[in-house]
């Protein structure tokens, strides 16, 4: 509860950080602490959305569910973003399954506060529309670099998005949940992984990956890692303090 | 229905992909549909060698070590000349 005269601490989600602190402070008795359990589902398909979140630490896989009970993975969203960008863009669902992939914390708004907020203070909504064209231009790259490149450049891509959504270079990850987020048969996984170990990229260890050489693989990543951040840097500003050293 | 773990091995050109842990698969036939589908996926991965000769083998054990099935991919590309 931030009282008359007192300033939030500084954020750990990069578009709060990004407001004016007048406006966050306006913001800030609004957000909640909430916890980002391993698994936890905050938005299920179909299903009026009630609040948003902005990722401190952790991050979130949004999956497209098909018929056939699989689903793939569509797009990762952490501490650069937020979710629940239905509410945001003017609806109140959307067809998509929002699970934790990589647990933390959050800070959580009622959707009803939210929409009062994004029409009320002009900083946020312009921050978070540019964070939704950054999003996009990540969800129709996977797209894209779905229907065209290989399990192992599809591999690298997606370790560095999580790297990038990650504090430090290691993980917990396992190749079945690889092989449900990419959409291929695990065994394809364990054959590209082991490329990028003998490689000395990463590192995997009883459900753990560390990234041991950034450099190595983002040349072992095709071009839609690059483009895509690119976009996100442009629009958002690179990570402060880039921790993340980006070669391309 | 429990099913059994079935474990893989896989051979691309000098590449050989040993999984250890297995997989468990309701019967040989589902082991079967996942290996097609697997040689599929990697086929992605032929295109830039190269080669006109291309193989992705995928050997597939039980939990006694025997081999249930071997499923292969091959692309070949023969020259008129």
């Amino acid at each position: 509860m931030v009282l008359p005269g007192q300033f939030p601490p500084a954020p750990r989600n990069r578009l709060l950080a990004a407001l004016p602190p007048g406006d966050l402070a306006r913001l800030w008795p609004r957000l909640q602490p909430a916890e980002l359990a391993l698994r936890q589902i905050l938005h299920a398909p179909e299903e009026p959305v009630t609040a948003v979140y902005f990722p401190e630490s952790g991050y979130v896989s949004r999956l497209a569910p098909m018929d056939d009970g699989d689903s793939a993975e569509i797009g990762l969203m952490g501490p650069e973003g937020m979710i629940g960008l239905s509410i945001l863009l003017e609806g109140d669902r959307d067809s998509f399954e929002t699970m934790v992939q990589v647990p933390g914390t959050a800070l959580r708004m009622e959707a009803g506060a939210f929409r009062e907020e994004v029409d009320r203070i002009p900083s946020f909504r312009s921050i978070l529309h540019r964070y939704t064209l950054a999003h996009f231009e990540q969800v129709a790259r996977t797209g894209a670099c779905n229907g065209r490149h290989n399990i192992d450049q599809r591999l690298a891509r997606w370790l560095l998005m999580a790297h990038d959504r990650v504090e430090g270079d290691g993980f917990p990850m396992t190749h079945e949940f690889l092989s449900m987020m990419l959409g291929v048969r695990r065994a394809g996984i364990t054959v590209a992984a082991g490329t990028l170990q003998k490689a000395g990229f990463i590192r995997y260890e009883r459900g753990r990956i560390e990234i041991t050489d950034r450099p190595g693989l983002e040349a072992a990543s095709c071009e839609c890692y690059g483009i895509a951040r690119r976009a996100s840097d442009r629009l958002l500003g690179p990570p402060a303090g880039a921790t993340r050293p980006y070669w391309r | 229905m429990p099913g059994s773990r079935f474990y893989y091995e896989i051979r691309d050109g000098g590449i050989l992909a040993r999984d250890d842990e297995g997989q468990v698969f309701a019967d040989g036939k589902a082991a079967r549909e996942d290996a097609v589908m697997l040689l599929t996926e990697m086929a992605r991965s032929l295109p830039g060698r190269g080669k006109d000769k291309n193989k992705i083998t995928a050997r597939v054990r039980d939990g006694a070590g025997k081999l249930i099935f071997t499923a292969t991919l091959s692309l070949d590309v023969e020259w008129n000349d």
